[in-house]
């Protein structure tokens, strides 16, 4: 037990076990005492604990170790129900009672349920800065830590859109998972994260088995919440098959939902869906109908979701030959876009500005070639680099410039083949 | 001489026979249905993607 307190210790500290035992023993006799196998004396134990600043006791209170890993566990079923309010009351308690805590698993423990707060908080600077120091004892980690630390590291790379990373942190979740007892709450979590980044990487098949396993134990916990959003990746998935009957279904089936509790965010989610939907039916005046629906139950914080929702807005009457709305909507977009800084819908809505007026000239080149291309490639958004790839192909092709339209039909088909794995 | 080659032959007749037989079982082994509808056979629709919105992965509940 001693031994794993100093190990702990020492690197969190950032020292080497060759710095540590300088002046006092052995490396292999230092490393023998962190593994448990040696037992220090009194005098050496002294010195090695006074130089990482611990105090010499074996071991914590067994009952308040008990207490706080209650704590730390209810803390996490908070975060897991994405209750805030409460889990940053917790984090307040928590951080002042840890100050005294010295075993080194409660502390990593409580270290991993740190970086999942940030997570929920979306302070990813910080989970940014709890993950390096974890990093330092992910060796020493026991299964189960290591499966919140591979399971958190997911929902940490999801968040930054790094989807492949993500998917890959899940599968060693996973992995570790089955020879844990995880409860139905945490199982049906876990699959829905899941299916999450299946269905952003587009592999439908994978998105939908997690999306079912998920929302069968959301239903059966009365987690209508997640039983709703999971509707809505169901939805997604179904759509990107074109199966639009079943996208629907399931967008109403979450509709019912979001209205029970009156989520506008949600429900501004599902009505911008429900007009993608119609849009690809050639369904304006229902498109158009769902797309506003989406805008009038968004919420302030959602800047990138409005730029979303105009940006289709300003298609759809691009669509139906309604020149003046569209310009309308583009402009409001636009302006929308470049106050918020959301860049990703700034090139949209230009790209899209270009082809409504039909200005595909030198400055539309520029703007693909140098600009927007280059940023979706390297955000490894392939769908809207295949999307633009190949307008910049077919332009260069109608300018009889082959070579430059083969380089980026090329490209298109590598960002395809990215999108399909 | 005579017996190693009567030898060779015998056990070159059996392996065939072996060979047949097993080759001739592998063709009654019951493949599974060629129809069924596999939900990934219908193209993609790729430009359209990614203006969807996704729903929430691990923002407040409130």
């Amino acid at each position: 037990m001693v031994g794993a307190k100093i190990r702990y210790f020492r690197q969190m500290k950032g020292i080497t076990q060759e710095q540590l035992a300088a002046g006092l023993c052995s490396i292999p006799y230092l490393s023998k005492i962190e593994h448990g196998l040696a037992q220090p004396s009194a005098d050496l134990l002294e010195h090695l604990c006074k130089e990482l600043g611990v105090t010499l006791d074996q071991v914590d209170n067994e009952e308040r170790i008990e207490a706080l890993s209650h704590k730390l566990l209810e803390w996490y079923s908070e975060m897991r129900i994405r209750d805030v309010e409460q889990a940053k009351n917790k984090m307040e308690t928590l951080e002042k009672e840890f100050k005294s805590v010295e075993n080194p698993e409660l502390l990593t423990t409580y270290l991993l349920f740190k970086f999942r707060y940030f997570i929920l908080i979306q302070e990813l600077d910080k989970a940014n800065t709890l993950l390096e120091r974890i990093y330092v004892v992910q060796e020493s980690l026991t299964p189960s830590l290591e499966y919140y630390y591979h399971y958190f590291l997911g929902l940490y790379y999801y968040q930054l859109k790094k989807y492949n990373e993500a998917l890959d942190s899940y599968l060693k979740a996973e992995k570790l998972s089955k020879e844990m007892n995880q409860d139905n709450a945490e199982k049906a979590e876990f699959y829905y994260q899941k299916a999450l980044v299946h269905g952003r990487l587009h592999q439908v098949t994978s998105s939908n088995s997690y999306a079912f396993k998920a929302l069968s134990i959301f239903n059966k916990e009365y987690n209508f919440k997640r039983s709703a959003e999971t509707e809505v990746l169901l939805g997604i998935n179904f759509f990107r098959i074109l199966n639009y009957d079943d996208a629907i279904v399931h967008f109403k089936h979450a509709l019912k939902y979001a209205e029970s509790f009156n989520d506008r965010r949600l429900k501004s989610t599902i009505f911008h869906n429900l007009g993608f939907v119609n849009s690809s039916q050639n369904k304006p005046d229902e498109a158009l109908k769902h797309f506003k629906l989406s805008l009038q139950n968004i919420t302030d914080t959602e800047v990138e979701e409005y730029s979303q929702t105009i940006y289709m807005i300003a298609k759809e009457y691009g669509q139906q030959d309604a020149y003046e709305k569209a310009q309308k909507w583009l402009k409001e977009g636009l302006r929308f876009a470049t106050e918020k800084e959301v860049l990703d819908y700034i090139f949209h809505l230009k790209i899209y500005k270009h082809q409504l007026e039909n200005n595909i000239n030198d400055e539309f080149e520029e703007l693909l070639k140098t600009e927007a291309i280059p940023y979706f490639s390297q955000k490894q958004m392939w769908s809207f680099v295949t999307n633009y790839g190949e307008v910049l192909a077919d332009y260069y092709n109608d300018l009889s410039k082959h070579k430059n339209a083969s380089y980026y039909y090329r490209l298109a088909n590598d960002a395809r083949k990215k999108l399909l794995n | 001489m005579n017996k190693l080659l009567k030898k060779l032959l015998v056990s070159l007749t059996v392996t065939s026979f072996i060979l047949t037989v097993g080759l001739l079982v592998n063709d009654h082994e019951r493949f599974p249905d060629s129809h069924e509808r596999f939900p990934d056979s219908s193209p993609t629709n790729y430009l359209a993607n990614d203006h969807e919105r996704f729903p929430d992965s691990s923002i407040s509940n409130t």
